[in-house]
């Protein structure tokens, strides 16, 4: 009972997050429509999809180790540089055995992510 | 939601907005996408964003590219390489080009960078650390610091950006697993700019220093900081053995006084932000320094170091002292806030967030009329013509082909030549206008080729050693005599600042003319020659053209 409790109450906390990082994808997007006017909505869609498929996702996922001491705008801010150096690190040394930046851009990220979570369940499935 | 984060957080998108507006959409006439890279104010702008091109073209980053290498194609990848990486990464997703994705991540980061400072505030006081925010606003209005965004010093901005982070996580040290995101943020200042490294070791040496004498260091804080060493060390010694090899031995640690840096378009004084904003400031260190609360220790620290190591180019630090003073109007602000919140409590008797947010809006808006002229659109050195030459070249050349470049309004800044991805050299200009009092040019002329030298071009030599081309061979060299009719392509310019250069290119022109050269591309702007007869007499037989 308590187990299912505890899964519910995460459930509806990721759901809130995902509520959130969707509605900041929305605003900023707003944003820099207003600042950059005259740029076709296509191209500001893409940009704001860039900066949180490289930017904000990998940091994102990672700093939910973190999820009890920092509120959701503080994640978003610092969630930035973590990615952009872990991401940039691994690009760099990726890039030097051989795997192409361009498969990187679509691996990356996700692979990031992949391993955060993988790591945060073996350490749950290790308690 | 609480009534007091809506506020904030409607607060810190105004300044996002306003921080993208000025930063870069003015200048860039609020358009993301363009067709040539645009407000590139100097050489150092094109040799990231080509070498940055390259990496993409190329998919990796284990040699530099043959035509800013003198030809050599085992030129190892010596230069930082995280913002190129970055940006070719930013280019593949969103399908903009790498010349304006590049510059944009710089401005973005520059901006994530004040948002990180805020936190860093806010930890002590929420409204200082608003009121702080209008001081931010001077990295892209003090004339020095938007220089660093136009004319390339990107990798300095962005090694400036990952030490506001490791400071972040320097105050967050108690958190789990932060020792290894430390180590990660260490090791991309490294990779960053390595300066920035040197900058951030010292603060956290400091700061351990007086953890210490005050008796509040704890273990865990030790430990984190020894795991963040560990992880740094790991991460960045593949690049260290390079950097050792090659930027410390080319360029050793010199103690230089450095006064000026005219060649790095200037540099962030305190006078830099007008005798007001400094008053405040003033007030916000008298306040900050004889404050009895221990809460802004860190903060305090910050302040502190950081008017120090702005000052360390009297100590020998050079130029590097100038590159941490790009971030000054970040790293200080917190004394800006503590002023100005001084004076807003003596007036206004319960300062809420709303408030605060409302001086601190009012204090930008007076502050950007005050600094801010806007810019409207500025292409900087590249055109369409030029652009469309350059790709012409790019794309219907051989590929060992050497192009010349007479004079031509934008040349000089060189590095934007690399883009027709072939060896380029052009005519010094200076002796140009001498040759114009001799009127008369011979065929062995000074010139200038485009070669990326700074390192003298490492190549591995064993597994984790290096030697350097130039070192070897002296002979290797940009500028030099050469024999103007040894190349395979010209390209003249049909107008441009000095009239009398573009007579003299008309001249030379139809002089090659006569000498088996035929027109291949031709533009508004200029024209390319072939040279049909690679090293023959294309200044006819006297080897010397009469103006």
């Amino acid at each position: 009972m308590e187990d299912n409790a505890l899964e519910q109450t995460t459930q509806s906390h990721s759901n809130k997050e995902v509520k959130a990082i969707l509605a900041s994808f929305v605003i900023l997007a707003i944003l820099l429509k207003i600042v950059f006017y005259k740029e076709t909505t296509i191209i500001v869609l893409k940009t704001v999809a860039t900066i949180s498929w490289l930017f904000v996702l990998p940091g994102y996922f990672i700093s939910k180790i973190w999820q009890q001491d920092l509120n959701f705008t503080e994640r978003l801010i610092i969630c930035i540089p973590i990615s952009a150096a872990i991401i940039g690190i691994s690009s760099y040394y990726l890039g030097l055995l051989g795997l192409n930046l361009r498969i990187q851009s679509f691996i990356l990220p996700p692979a990031i992510i992949f391993i955060t979570l993988a790591k945060t369940k073996l350490f749950k499935l290790l308690k | 939601m609480k009534k007091e984060t809506i506020i904030e957080t409607i607060f810190l998108l105004a300044f996002i907005g306003t921080m993208f507006w000025i930063g870069i959409a003015d200048s860039w006439g609020h358009k993301i996408q363009h067709d040539f890279p645009y407000s590139y104010l100097a050489s150092d702008t094109f040799q990231h964003q080509t070498r940055a091109q390259w990496i993409k073209d190329t998919g990796n980053y284990k040699y530099e590219a043959p035509y800013y290498s003198a030809g050599y194609t085992n030129i190892v990848g010596f230069y930082p390489p995280i913002l190129l990486h970055l940006s070719v990464l930013f280019s593949h997703i969103s399908g903009l080009e790498v010349y304006d994705t590049i510059l944009f991540i710089t401005v973005f980061f520059a901006i994530t960078g004040s948002l990180i400072f805020y936190n860093i505030i806010s930890c002590w006081n929420k409204q200082i650390a608003i009121l702080s925010m209008p001081l931010m606003t001077y990295i892209f209005t003090i004339r020095e610091a938007r220089v660093a965004f136009y004319w390339g010093h990107w990798p300095a901005l962005l090694g400036d950006f990952f030490l506001v982070a490791c400071l972040w996580m320097l105050i967050n040290l108690q958190k789990k697993h932060s020792g290894i995101i430390l180590g990660i943020l260490l090791a991309a200042t490294t990779l960053a700019h390595t300066a920035a490294t040197i900058f951030t070791v010292l603060f956290i040496l400091i700061f351990f220093a007086i953890a210490v004498l005050r008796k509040k260091l704890e273990k865990k804080q030790l430990k984190n900081i020894i795991i963040a060493f560990t992880v740094l060390l790991i991460l960045t010694a593949y690049f260290l053995i390079l950097f050792k090899q090659t930027w410390m031995v080319v360029f050793p640690f010199t103690f230089q006084i450095w006064t000026d840096w005219t060649g790095g378009g200037g540099f962030i004084t305190l006078q830099s932000f007008g005798t007001y904003t400094l008053l405040i400031m003033a007030l916000g260190m008298f306040f900050i320094i004889f404050s009895k609360n221990q809460n802004n220790f860190f903060q305090k620290l910050i302040a502190l170091f950081s008017l120090g190591a702005g000052f360390t180019n009297y100590i020998g630090f050079s130029n590097r002292a100038f590159n941490f003073r790009f971030y000054w109007p970040i790293l200080l602000s917190v004394l800006f806030g503590t002023g100005i919140y001084k004076i807003a409590k003596k007036v206004i008797n319960n300062l809420t967030t709303f408030k605060s947010a409302a001086i601190s809006l009012a204090v930008i808006a007076i502050l950007i009329n005050y600094n801010y002229t806007p810019t409207g659109k500025i292409d900087g050195l590249m055109n369409q013509y030029t652009w469309q030459t350059l790709n012409w070249i790019k794309d219907n050349t051989e590929n060992d082909a050497k192009i010349f470049f007479f004079y031509g309004d934008s040349y000089d800044q060189d590095g934007s030549l690399g883009n027709t991805h072939r060896r380029n050299t052009r005519v010094e200009i200076i002796d140009l206008s001498q040759t114009l009092q001799n009127k008369k040019i011979e065929k062995e002329y000074p010139t200038k080729e485009l070669i990326e030298s700074g390192t003298e071009l490492p190549y591995r030599e064993g597994m984790f050693t290096y030697a350097r081309v130039i070192a070897e061979n002296k002979n290797v060299t940009g500028r030099k005599i050469r024999d103007v009719c040894s190349f395979d392509y010209y390209v003249f310019d049909k107008s441009g600042r000095y009239p009398v250069l573009v007579q003299f290119n008309q001249i030379i022109a139809n002089t090659f003319a006569q000498h088996n050269f035929t027109i291949v591309f031709d533009n508004p702007l200029s024209i390319v020659l072939k040279n049909q007869q690679h090293g023959g007499q294309c200044f006819g037989a006297n080897n010397t053209i009469t103006l």
